[in-house]
């Protein structure tokens, strides 16, 4: 059965803006999981409590500057108040799944005088487990080390941003030096160096005939710098291999980036169809408006003078038109003879005005038909006015809309623009050349070093056959000694496949527990150099391509494969898992920290913005939700606590 | 009258204020001077204002102009404001010189507006609300659908 540690307590005093603190992660036995959540606004000490129990376990903060307990900056402010001597105690209770109860007790005294604090060099680490104390500090420091080995702290104690950056080029060098470190690859390796040192002084034990001494010091002399070769070469391999790997990581990104720019040229194009539609819309209401200018102009023509129109027409309207086509001579003889020009009759007083009026006023007449055909001509004017207004109405929006369209096209052109592109393309070429070239030196090496351990051997036989008949003591004590040596080449290169193969199986198996996106990550692979490479279904390298979520999910699943291929059970303790993730990832990332959490203590610290976003879903799935709120006295005291069963 | 020997004019400095107009609806419409002259007489005519025309005036447009099929509402108006007042106007005038001077007035008119208007549409605009104001006054009814319809 896996035992699993799991923190029950943090008791601080003293400690930073924690006077007398204590948090309590006991959980209703019956919730399944053992997830925790502490919120508190930003600046009220979520850091400084994940600092103190680095402080408590190793003398040290993790993120922070402090690299000894003696550090005075670890005492609260509170205390420069009063002269005297002050203690900052850190209380770490923990209790695993075999209901071992562990203690681990930090202190250290500081004198205050004039609001400056010294340290007294009085620190004290105990540890306890069920109820046996080691006070002597190398010991407690030992069995904490068992407990919780300081080298694999990155893997259990988290801030938000690493979750982010863990796989970073040097945070590889550090996962790579505790994967050594936790598979025992390092000591196979020192033990390896101690027999060469052992191979050579049996060498030089070598005893030979006092003619052949001045060759044998010749053959020594260059065994060793064979040695001294072949080493650097070693080194020089190792570091090219790494060389290639970040070389390769980085035309990865380039690449992405130019994924990324492939849509430079979609929005080039979606840029032309906005011109276009601009273009097309602002001719459009170009003639709209002219149009609309001809007829306003021809209409307010009509309309101011109407008035006179309207007049005149009032004033002959009912005037007989059936004289206007007569001559006027004509006109003027009925006139003069009073009868009518067209029946003969004796003209009436109307008529006779009528006729007078064709007689002097001709060209002043506007006729019933002109008169309808010039109110027909307003009302079109006026009817295709409003139509054209109409128009434009459509047309202006439309306008405004293409040209935010195009702002913000024109705005994602600015980031990505065309001299980026060449820049990209010019630093591909270079880095595909440089691994062509490193992979060529890594060729040249490995066969380098191959000749050097033939040459080695070689000198080695040459420096045997030189021994007297009787060193054959010493040979067979060399011959030994190599043998060994093979044993451990070969026992190296087993445990790296070993432990490589179980983190691969790890990380895909929780992969496969945690992540949302099925299909997203098809493969898993870590390097010679420990380094980790994820491939989608293409065979594509897609590390760099995962959001901030989907890195968070990889990271914590590494995390817990490490922990388990070291056989370590510690919680894992994350500040602000949600700050460098989009808020519709939010739920997801919650919802994986309670399936993990049902094998392995999670200790979760939020900001109360975070923890309002998605409330509901922690007030369901956590076992105990803390928030935390600094006094009137600046102290960091607990105002709420909601706890599952409870 | 021989109207074909006839010039329509204007005062020089209404002369230069009518151009700008002109010039800058030109860089939307196509409108010619003619049809800005006449909508100034019809506006001065609205306005009831007329100005005598000066010495240093000048000449705008040839009335034998008028007579062409583009020109019809414009020759209508000039007509009907000549007669519907003949009766009322004192000294000697003909149709002509009457228009002239409510020409006068109404480019001065005219151009206030215009230099007040932050553009030609905004320019245009206010001459619509004007527009709107007289049919609302002469009550005239416009609907589209009745083609036919009492105005």
């Amino acid at each position: 059965m896996v035992i699993i540690l799991r923190l029950e307590k943090i008791k601080l005093y003293n400690f930073k803006q924690y006077r007398d603190f204590e948090i309590d992660f006991s959980k209703f036995p019956q919730d399944n999981k053992d997830f925790h959540v502490i919120v508190a606004k930003m600046g009220v000490g979520k850091s400084n409590l994940l600092e103190a129990i680095n402080w408590c376990l190793y003398g040290k903060e993790l993120f922070g500057n402090i690299a000894k307990p003696t550090d005075p900056n670890v005492l609260s402010n509170s205390c420069l108040d009063k002269d005297g001597t002050h203690t900052v105690r850190v209380v770490l209770n923990l209790k695993d799944t075999d209901k071992n109860e562990y203690f681990i007790n930090r202190y250290s005294k500081f004198k205050v005088s004039d609001r400056k604090a010294t340290s007294l060099n009085e620190v004290y680490l105990i540890f306890g487990k069920n109820n046996e104390l080691v006070r002597k500090e190398l010991d407690a420091k030992k069995e904490v080390e068992i407990l919780m080995p300081e080298d694999l702290r990155d893997h259990f104690f988290f801030n938000g941003e690493r979750l982010d950056n863990y796989f970073d080029n040097v945070q590889s060098e550090k996962i790579t030096k505790v994967i050594k470190k936790m598979s025992g690859l390092d000591t196979l390796e020192n033990f390896k160096e101690f027999l060469e040192k052992v191979e050579n002084r049996y060498i030089k034990m070598i005893r030979v005939n006092e003619k052949s001494e001045t060759q044998k010091e010749e053959l020594e002399k260059n065994l060793n710098r064979i040695k001294v070769e072949k080493k650097e070469s070693e080194k020089l391999l190792e570091k090219t291999r790494g060389d290639l790997e970040a070389t390769k990581k980085e035309l990865q990104d380039v690449d992405l980036q130019l994924e990324k720019l492939k849509e430079y040229e979609n929005i080039k194009k979606q840029i032309e169809l906005l011109q276009k539609r601009l273009n097309d819309l602002n001719s459009t209401r170009k003639n709209i408006l002219k149009e609309k200018v001809q007829t306003v102009l021809e209409l307010s023509t009509l309309m101011f003078g109407w008035l006179a129109v309207e007049k005149v027409y009032q004033e002959n309207f009912e005037i007989d038109f059936n004289y206007n086509y007569l001559p006027s001579n004509v006109i003027e003889n009925a006139l003069s003879e009073n009868k009518c020009p067209v029946c003969g009759k004796e003209l009436d007083e109307i008529h006779r005005n009528h006729l007078k009026y064709f007689s002097s006023n001709k060209e002043f007449v506007i006729t019933k038909k002109e008169y309808m055909e010039l109110i027909k001509s307003i009302k079109d004017l006026e009817i295709k006015r409003r139509n054209l207004n109409n128009q434009l109405s459509d047309t202006l929006p439309k306008i405004e809309e293409t040209e935010q369209e195009l702002y913000t096209a024109e705005a994602n052109i600015s980031q990505t623009a065309s001299e980026e592109l060449g820049k990209l393309y010019r630093r591909r070429n270079e880095l595909e050349s440089q691994i062509q070239q490193l992979n060529q030196r890594i060729g040249q090496l490995d066969s380098k070093i191959e000749i050097l351990s033939e040459k080695e051997k070689e000198t080695e036989m040459k420096i045997s056959e030189l021994a007297i008949q009787d060193s054959s003591n010493i040979n067979k004590k060399i011959d030994f000694v190599r043998k060994i040596e093979q044993i451990i080449i070969k026992t190296m290169l087993n445990r790296k496949k070993e432990i490589r193969d179980e983190i691969t199986s790890y990380v895909e198996e929780y992969l496969s527990k945690l992540m949302w996106k099925r299909d997203l990550i098809k493969k898993v692979e870590i390097t010679e150099n420990f380094s980790l490479n994820i491939f989608d279904s293409y065979e594509n390298m897609i590390l760099n391509r995962l959001s901030g979520g989907e890195r968070s999910v990889l990271t914590l699943s590494f995390a817990l494969a490490m922990h388990k291929a070291a056989g370590v059970n510690a919680p894992i303790i994350i500040d602000r898992p949600l700050a460098n993730i989009s808020g519709d990832t939010y739920d997801k990332l919650i919802e994986m920290f309670a399936k993990i959490s049902e094998e392995k203590q999670i200790i979760i610290m939020l900001t109360d913005k975070e923890y309002q976003q998605s409330a509901e879903l922690l007030n369901s799935l956590a076992s105990t939700i803390h928030i935390l709120e600094m006094n009137e006295t600046s102290e960091v005291i607990i105002s709420d606590r909601i706890a599952k069963g409870e | 009258m021989d109207s074909s020997t006839l010039i329509l004019r204007i005062n020089e400095e209404y002369n230069s204020m009518l151009d700008e107009m002109t010039d800058k609806i030109r860089q939307i419409a196509n409108v010619t001077k003619a049809k800005m002259y006449f909508l100034a007489g019809a506006y001065g005519y609205y306005l009831n204002e007329r100005e005598k025309l000066q010495s240093n005036n000048k000449d705008v447009l040839r009335v034998e102009y008028i007579e062409k099929p583009d020109y019809k509402i414009q020759e209508t108006i000039l007509n009907s404001i000549y007669h519907s007042q003949k009766d009322k106007l004192d000294e000697e005038i003909n149709k002509y010189k009457l228009f002239e001077e409510y020409a006068n007035a109404g480019v001065k008119r005219l151009y206030k507006i215009f230099k007040e208007s932050e553009n030609i549409e905004d320019f245009i605009e206010t001459i619509e609300i004007k527009i709107d104001e007289i049919i609302k006054k002469l009550g005239f009814s416009i609907k589209e659908e009745a083609e036919n319809e009492q105005v």
